[in-house]
């Protein structure tokens, strides 16, 4: 068989996949603008007009921002601690990623037992007596982000782990026989060699938290939904489709607007560190 | 150099150091004195403890027990950063994401003497001979370039003491004789001294002031190159460091010089030369050593030469340029005998000849049974 017949064949069912989401998307795109064959911006004015939407998008990006922010707080020590493991390395990957194996919805209903007004926490509290009332621990921004991190803080790690295990241990240990003290060595060698890894993780947290619908759902507060939420909303019990799209559309391009960047960046630190390894 | 370790204070002391990692013990009460701007190498077999040595005195191990001490005072718990210790590892770990100039300058701004930087580092490059591969990136360099950096990387600071991890291992026999040489007029220049790390005997015995060969994770013995070879004091040195015969003797008596010595297929005892407090006595087994260098071959059919002299049959020969080696059976085992070659000559002696060996008593070295 032929060399490019080969490649095309194996690029044929990615490139079915493509076309298919190609269309679906502008599709989504085409009917957030268009009605009756005309140009129609009603629904963008519509969504920005209305201040409870305006929110909701600033909302969005700025749980998912937070989520990101603690998902890399935790997940670049987590990465780097199984990095440097020197023990079964497997046996914690597979903690990782057990979660996955569990439904998201079972996930999520699982901290509204630990976070619940009779909850986990709650009901030790009250018992104890150290407060009267059950604490407000969720049905607010801070059940999402807990919720949120807990379900994305994986998909950081594997990227951070990732890169992590390409850097030779060596080369922290030549920065600090150089007199390189630990937060000198992280700053100049560690941070530097692991960013490709960081970034990709930001991407992804980031990206699959502007997109949440299941966590916000189960842990946020009823008035105060995400963009995500909202969406599916619209979709599933009011049937407006095009107001949906004009909604989802929104959302993909200030995803994009804090994406895009982020890629182009990742590629250069790529292409600055590959040309310098390789020995 | 030797001479000066017992006149000045050492600077490197390794005081019954043992490492052990769950329960298998690398390194097994070690003690080495290391003077200043001395060329000291660890020569030992693979998986003998080396690394872990001098990860020991870099910072990177604790000690399980013993102590290192720096200019008398104990280090063994400092940590790494805080060592005025360089160390060139045997994968050299360059900065990839750094270029040249910056690998090297790394160790200056990580102490934060930045103050006349750009001199040091320009200095240390042309001593390395690296002067204008500054903006170069490390995988845009040879693997010699990449040595040269990562030496004058560790030089820059001018560390106490400068430990080298097999750094010439992943080289070609030609850039490593050339590096080996550069090596050392460096070591020279700078005064600093250089623990060496190596498993080839010949690098050892070129390069170094003193070898402490390692079997096992203890050190056999620690003296000069020459004492070294000429002189080993176990069988294990003896048979590491060079070619050598290993032949099984009795000490029949002692006498003026040392000892009379009987081995099976010689006729004769003959005296030879012993240390001082070897502890040879009447009756002892012991074992000789003698380089092939020293065996002389002649055709059996010749008077018995002055030295100890038996017969044995050529099994084979290899010819190496200036000396033919030939390996020979004897009643006292099988042996080397290196001759020099004349051209012209051709070889004397075909396989299965029968001839005579002999050599000096004096070139005889005693190692306890
Ligand atoms: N981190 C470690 N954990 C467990 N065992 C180790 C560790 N490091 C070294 N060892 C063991 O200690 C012994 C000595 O190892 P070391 O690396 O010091 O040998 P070496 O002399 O440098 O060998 P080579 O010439 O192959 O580099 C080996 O048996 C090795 O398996
Ligand atoms: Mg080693």
């Amino acid at each position: 068989m032929p060399r490019s017949l080969r490649i095309a064949l194996l690029l044929a069912p990615s490139g079915l996949l493509m076309c298919v989401f190609l269309y679906g998307l502008i599709r989504l795109i085409g009917s957030s603008l268009v009605t009756d064959g005309q140009i129609d911006l009603s629904y963008y004015e519509a969504i920005f007009s209305r201040a409870d939407y305006v929110a909701m998008l600033g909302r969005t990006l700025r749980i998912a921002a937070m989520t990101t922010f603690f998902c890399l707080l935790l997940g670049f020590p987590t990465a780097y601690y199984v990095a440097r493991y020197r023990g079964n390395r497997n046996f914690l990957l597979l903690m990782i990623i057990f979660p996955w194996l569990v439904s998201i919805v079972v996930r999520s209903y699982g901290w509204v037992v630990i976070l619940g007004p009779r909850g986990l926490i709650n009901g030790f509290l009250t018992w104890t007596g150290l407060i009267e009332r059950p604490a407000k621990l969720m049905y607010n921004d801070f059940g999402v982000i807990l919720g949120l991190v807990h379900v994305l803080l994986p998909f950081m790690i594997i990227a951070i782990l990732s890169v992590l295990m390409q850097i030779p241990r060596n080369l922290e240990e030549a920065s600090m026989s150089l007199g390189g003290r630990p937060s000198y060595s992280f700053r100049t060698v560690l941070l530097p060699l692991s960013l490709p890894g960081v970034l990709t993780g930001i991407t992804l947290v980031y990206l699959m938290a502007t997109g949440a619908i299941v966590t916000p759902l189960l842990l946020g507060g009823l008035g105060d939904t995400m963009l995500g939420t909202e969406i599916f909303q619209e979709v599933m019990h009011f049937f407006d489709y095009p107001k949906a799209a004009a909604l989802a559309t929104v959302l993909l391009i200030t995803a994009l607007a804090v994406v895009l960047p982020i890629q182009i960046l990742e590629r250069w630190v790529a292409r600055r560190l590959s040309d310098g390894g390789s020995q | 150099m030797p001479d000066t370790a017992t006149l000045s204070q050492p600077i490197l002391q390794i005081d019954a150091v043992t490492k052990e990692f769950d329960g298998t013990t690398a390194v097994d009460r070690v003690t080495l004195d290391v003077a200043e701007g001395e060329f000291v190498t660890l020569l030992g077999p693979s998986g003998c403890g080396k690394s872990t040595l001098l990860r020991m005195m870099a910072g990177f191990e604790t000690p399980t027990s013993g102590r290192i001490l720096m200019r008398g005072e104990d280090m063994s718990k400092d940590p790494a950063y805080e060592r005025e210790i360089g160390l060139v590892f045997q994968n050299l770990a360059l900065f990839p994401h750094m270029n040249v100039y910056d690998n090297v300058a790394f160790g200056l701004r990580a102490r934060k003497r930045t103050e006349g930087l750009d001199r040091k580092v320009r200095d240390i490059l042309a001593l390395v001979g690296l002067e204008g591969f500054e903006t170069r990136r490390t995988g845009q360099i040879s693997g010699g370039q990449r040595q040269r950096v990562a030496l004058a990387r560790s030089l820059v600071t001018s560390p106490d003491v400068l430990l080298l991890d097999e750094p010439l291992s992943a080289l070609d026999l030609k850039l490593r004789r050339q590096l080996q040489v550069e090596l050392k007029r460096i070591q020279k220049e700078t005064g600093i001294t250089f623990i060496f790390v190596t498993h080839d005997q010949e690098e050892a015995l070129s390069m170094s002031d003193r070898i402490a060969v390692m079997n096992a994770g203890r050190v056999e013995q620690f003296s000069s190159a020459v004492e070294t070879y000429h002189h080993p004091q176990t069988r294990f040195v003896a048979q590491f460091v060079g070619e050598t015969n290993l032949v099984e003797a009795r000490a029949v008596s002692r006498d003026a010089v040392g000892a009379v010595l009987a081995v099976d297929g010689i006729d004769q005892p003959f005296s030879v030369p012993l240390v001082e407090g070897s502890g040879i006595g009447a009756g002892d087994s012991v074992w000789i050593s003698i380089r092939p260098e020293y065996m002389t071959l002649g055709p059996n059919t010749d008077p018995a030469p002055t030295g100890p002299t038996l017969t044995g049959q050529v099994v084979s020969h290899s010819f190496s340029g200036s000396t033919v080696t030939y390996a020979l059976d004897s009643a006292a085992g099988p042996l080397l005998a290196q001759v020099p070659f004349r051209a012209g000559e051709g070889h004397p002696f075909p396989n299965g000849e029968t001839v005579q060996i002999s050599w000096a008593a004096d070139t005889t070295t005693v190692i306890p049974g």
